[in-house]
């Protein structure tokens, strides 16, 4: 019966393309709206992915990465002499201005890493020579933003808070959510390309001695120091997490992603349901010559299946597409992690089992009787 | 020999609850042998269709005995009921209801893989039946593109296919013409009557009433007559 049941679909073929449409442009809605959130939020977190480090320490007030609440160097020292602790580099994070040659000036986002092991400082290098980061007034940036900085080469100056930097060295490194450069450079150079404040030091890079899991050092050096320790992992959640509770993109893309499922489930039910009253004289007539209950209600459960399929793979198709062509043309922030693929497809479920159920229950009720009324 | 078909006892149907509940039969008792083409008349309203659905076994009765061939209809369950259709009897519609988005030979298989046939096996056995019932010219026809004599010797097939002890008919000539009607009652009687079944119809044509054996004649729910058709009288 199975195969009559996708025939009488398949042959419907306005009310079939009307369903696959609508399941299929909820898909859409939900992975590609849910795409763009998760690649949003992967953007405010790019300075945590970019410095693999497995341990982060910071003042217990720090909320992210962007905006660091400073403590003394002493700190660095303290972190060091921490048991099983292999390395502790310091790291600045502060948000300068810069002055270009043509006069204009730039919010940079300053970043200033150990002058020895280089800790925290991205390694591909697109031009130049990262080592030369310790040649005087040496800066490295960024390739994502360089037209800000009115596309500077290996050479060029500029000025930051009236000290003259020279790029060594361009990276390549992820985009990050705000369009402001990020500019490296030592540590203690760091330090005075910033105002003048008693506390420079934003973070302490922390590798822990084989043996010892992150988490079992972060306790360690926490005790020992107050400061807070985090795990690579941890941090990288609580950056997003602070975005995700202090700001109104989860609500913005999750009315969004609602709307797709509403949209969905109602243009899908309804057709379906429609669908089913449609044929409900025929199924009648099924039931009058002999098919059980059980065997309409699979019949229905097919033909919505086949539909939920179907409108899932096209709407998943169309955000493949579509995250593979846009970001090419435009700066949009695009991730779909395999988590959200199984959401849009427990949600295609979902709507495919509430369009057929309301069906199934006119289907069930249904007296075969009706076949004789005219 | 004929035997007794279908034998009700004290059949009662109600429509409705409380002040507007109608009563629309009352207390029939009939018994309806194997053998024969037996008609069901009366105007509309009198209860035809309420009782040959109650037959068929797709609407309750408030009370009385239904026993179709020695199986008591009024005590199954509900999916017991469809088992018992499944095996025992087809119908044909005043409507044809048949499925527009199948073909003729799907139509006709639905009730053989109803039955557990393959689909193979029951287009087989559906294109042997659209050959006798002079349709298979159409068999890949959907049922739009056929007239009405032609949907309704369709539908004759799909209910004939199974081969049925019982054969309900509501109103099958009503949307042909004479000549096409008493072709398509000629053919049921022929077909339907081989294997010493049982056929009933319900009818207010009168130019196929020389094709039946008995004639039962209901008003306002009650028998008021039943009676052997004897053909020099029409």
């Amino acid at each position: 019966m199975y195969k009559i049941a996708l025939k009488m679909l398949f042959r419907d073929k306005m009310k079939f393309i009307t369903l696959v449409a609508a399941l299929a442009f909820s898909t859409m809605l939900i992975t590609q709206q849910g795409s763009i959130f998760v690649g949003l939020l992967r953007l405010f977190s790019t300075p945590v992915r970019v410095t693999q480090v497995p341990v982060w320490v910071m003042d217990p007030a720090t909320k992210l990465i962007d905006v660091p609440s400073p403590m003394p160097d002493m700190y660095i020292t303290e972190v060091r002499s921490i048991d099983d602790v292999e390395w502790a580099e310091p790291f600045l994070v502060s948000r300068q201005r810069v002055r270009l040659k043509s006069g204009d000036m730039k919010y940079v986002q300053l970043q200033g890493v150990d002058a020895g092991s280089l800790v925290g400082l991205p390694q591909k290098v697109v031009a130049g020579n990262l080592f030369d980061i310790n040649l005087p007034d040496a800066v490295v940036i960024d390739n994502n933003e360089l037209d800000l900085l009115g596309n500077p080469k290996i050479g060029d100056t500029f000025e930051i808070n009236d000290r003259r930097a020279r790029v060594v060295a361009i990276v390549k490194m992820p985009r990050n959510a705000f369009s402001y450069p990020m500019i490296y450079t030592t540590y203690d150079r760091a330090k005075e390309y910033s105002p003048p404040e008693r506390n420079l030091l934003s973070f302490i890079l922390v590798q822990p001695n084989k043996g010892i899991t992150d988490q079992e050092l972060c306790d360690r050096i926490k005790k020992k120091t107050g400061l807070l320790a985090l795990t690579h992992k941890q941090f990288y959640w609580k950056t997003i997490s602070w975005y995700m509770e202090n700001t109104g993109i989860p609500v913005n893309f999750g009315i969004s992603v609602m709307l797709g499922i509403i949209v969905g489930a109602a243009i899908a039910s309804q057709t379906f349901y429609t669908f089913t009253l449609e044929n409900l004289r025929h199924l009648a007539t099924l039931k009058a010559i002999g098919a059980k209950n059980s065997t309409l209600t699979k019949m229905l459960f097919v033909q919505s299946g086949v539909v939920g399929m179907l409108g899932y793979g096209i709407g998943l198709g169309i955000t493949t597409v579509f995250g593979s062509t846009i970001p090419k043309f435009t700066v949009l922030a695009f991730y779909t992690p395999y988590q959200l693929l199984i959401l849009a497809f427990l949600v295609v479920v979902g709507l495919c089992i509430f369009s057929s159920l309301f069906s199934i229950r006119r289907v069930v009720k249904v007296e075969p009787a009706i076949v004789f009324r005219g | 020999m004929s035997e007794v078909a279908v034998h009700l006892v004290d059949v009662q149907k109600s429509f409705g609850e409380g002040e507007i509940r109608t009563q629309v039969l009352f207390d029939i008792t009939q018994d309806i042998c194997t053998g024969e083409l037996t008609l069901l008349v009366g105007p509309s309203g009198c209860g035809k269709t309420t009782l040959i659905s109650i037959i068929g076994g797709i609407l309750e009765a408030d009370c009385g005995e239904i026993n179709v061939f020695g199986s008591k209809v009024n005590l199954m369950s509900d999916d017991l009921k469809t088992e018992f259709r499944k095996n025992n009897i087809g119908y044909i519609f005043q409507q044809h209801n048949l499925i527009p988005t199948l073909t003729v030979l799907e139509n006709v298989s639905i009730p053989l893989i109803i039955q557990g046939y393959s689909t193979e096996e029951a287009e087989r056995l559906s294109l042997e039946m659209l050959e006798t019932v002079e349709i298979i010219s159409h068999a890949y026809y959907y049922p739009r593109d056929l007239s009405g004599g032609q949907q309704q010797r369709v539908a004759i097939a799909r209910s004939l296919i199974t081969k049925p002890r019982l054969v309900i008919c509501d109103e099958p000539t009503a949307s042909l013409d004479g000549k096409s009607g008493r072709r398509i009652v000629g053919m049921l009687k022929d077909i339907a009557l081989q294997q010493d079944k049982c056929v009933i119809v319900v009818t207010h044509d009168t130019r196929i009433f020389k094709f039946g054996d008995r004639m039962i004649k209901i008003e306002d729910g009650r028998i008021i007559t039943d009676k052997p058709i004897i053909r020099r009288d029409i």
